[in-house]
């Protein structure tokens, strides 16, 4: 797990990032995201579209920025968050391809405020599976996946160039 | 503005700060309301022009130019966030650098570098807008050619509009660096192989170097 501060939302508390690994219950926490269950109060994203936590950090950042001026596409923040990581505006195709599946081992929560052993613990009475460190976030990465959703050329290969297109994707999607 | 922004530049359009964001350092260009405006045109002129220049960078990227990675765009606030890129403006290179001053071979690296940017950038039909020697930098890490500054940036097609771009930096070029005729001219060399519509912005650019950069009004 890492925390972070948002520069321009530092009120709006800590960002956490998480990744667990070996996940079993991808389908009943799926369930239960669809039901609006509020004790579900996180981003729970497919690992394998996830190269970086600044990747996550820019679609969260546009998140919150959307919530403090009200103008949030999706149900909330955390929702909000997953629906950021698409550089697409189909709200149900951006969730199916970011959010979790039925299948999903790998999952990547993001949680907006909190404390971060607070949220670690209730993630874990969540989550069945093992907490991994978030700098394994490229090995999980689909990378052929995440260059078609991310509309990118075949002949790029360098994660560092296909890191700085993928950012700019999700900046320029919340400009229109 | 983000706490510990530092203003490093105030220009006539916005202010340019750097500051921490998001575990990285970021530009932050902040456009100014001009006041002589009416209050609700100039909130809409505004946020046009930032989406614009946003769109326009990225565009630009996305095709294989260097150009700032862009990071966020806050149109409430006016403001773009981006990278901060470590490196060398072209226009300090050639006015203070013994090395391209007197190396033939370093300007014409540097010239081929220029003209295939702008074939780039053209090719994909977006008008620069401000060419200039000091919007074009070199990256510190391996030495790429960045295009930098889309503040005045459009779409078009029209081989006028990139004619009037290359106009712009050829001016640049001979009014801020002397004896850079020939450099100039290789900068022109390189856009022509790499760019396939170059013929008729090329031909525009003789007709426009006759008038100037604003069209005739007459007839």
């Amino acid at each position: 797990m890492q925390s972070f501060t948002l520069e321009l939302y530092p009120k709006r508390g800590q960002i956490h990032i998480l990744l667990y690994k070996n996940v079993t219950n991808a389908a009943d926490l799926r369930k239960r995201l669809l039901s609006h269950d509020q004790e579900l109060s996180y981003a729970f994203i497919n690992a394998k579209v996830v190269l970086d936590k600044f990747q996550l950090l820019v679609a969260t950042n546009d998140a919150v920025h959307h919530e403090f001026h009200s103008s949030l596409k999706t149900h909330n923040v955390h929702s909000e968050i997953v629906y950021n990581l698409s550089p697409t505006t189909n709200i149900s195709e951006s969730l199916r391809r970011f959010g979790i599946s039925d299948s999903s081992t790998s999952i990547v929560v993001v949680k907006v405020g909190g404390n971060a052993e607070e949220v670690r613990s209730h993630l874990s009475t969540l989550i069945h599976g093992d907490e991994a460190d978030i700098k394994e976030f490229s090995s999980s990465a689909d990378i052929s996946n995440m260059k078609k959703y991310y509309k990118i050329d075949d002949g790029i290969n360098d994660q560092k160039e296909m890191l700085d297109l993928i950012v700019g994707s999700i900046a320029i999607k919340s400009s229109t | 503005m983000i706490d510990n922004a530092i203003l490093i530049k105030q220009g006539a359009e916005a202010r340019i700060y750097t500051a921490p964001f998001l575990t990285r350092t970021a530009i932050v260009k902040e456009r100014f309301s001009k006041t002589y405006r009416h209050p609700i045109l100039d909130k809409k002129l505004t946020a046009k022009r930032v989406t614009q220049e946003a769109r326009c960078l990225f565009k630009c990227r996305k095709s294989g130019v260097d150009t700032p990675v862009l990071y966020f765009v806050d149109i409430e606030n006016s403001t773009i966030y981006m990278e901060f890129v470590q490196g060398m403006i072209v226009k300090d290179l050639l006015v203070a650098d013994n090395e391209y001053i007197t190396n033939k071979k370093k300007q014409d690296e540097l010239a081929k570098k220029i003209g295939i940017a702008l074939a780039r950038v053209h090719a994909v039909d977006v008008i620069h807008g401000d060419l200039t020697t000091s919007n074009l930098m070199l990256r510190e890490s391996n030495q790429s050619l960045v295009v930098i500054d889309f503040g005045l940036s459009y779409i078009s097609a029209l081989p006028e509009d990139k004619a009037v771009d290359l106009y712009v930096l050829e001016k640049t070029f001979l009014s801020t660096h002397p004896n850079s005729e020939e450099m100039f001219a290789d900068i022109l060399e390189y856009y022509q192989k790499n760019y396939e519509a170059s013929q008729g912005v090329l031909s525009k650019l003789a007709e426009v170097r006759l008038r100037g950069r604003k069209r005739s009004m007459v007839g």
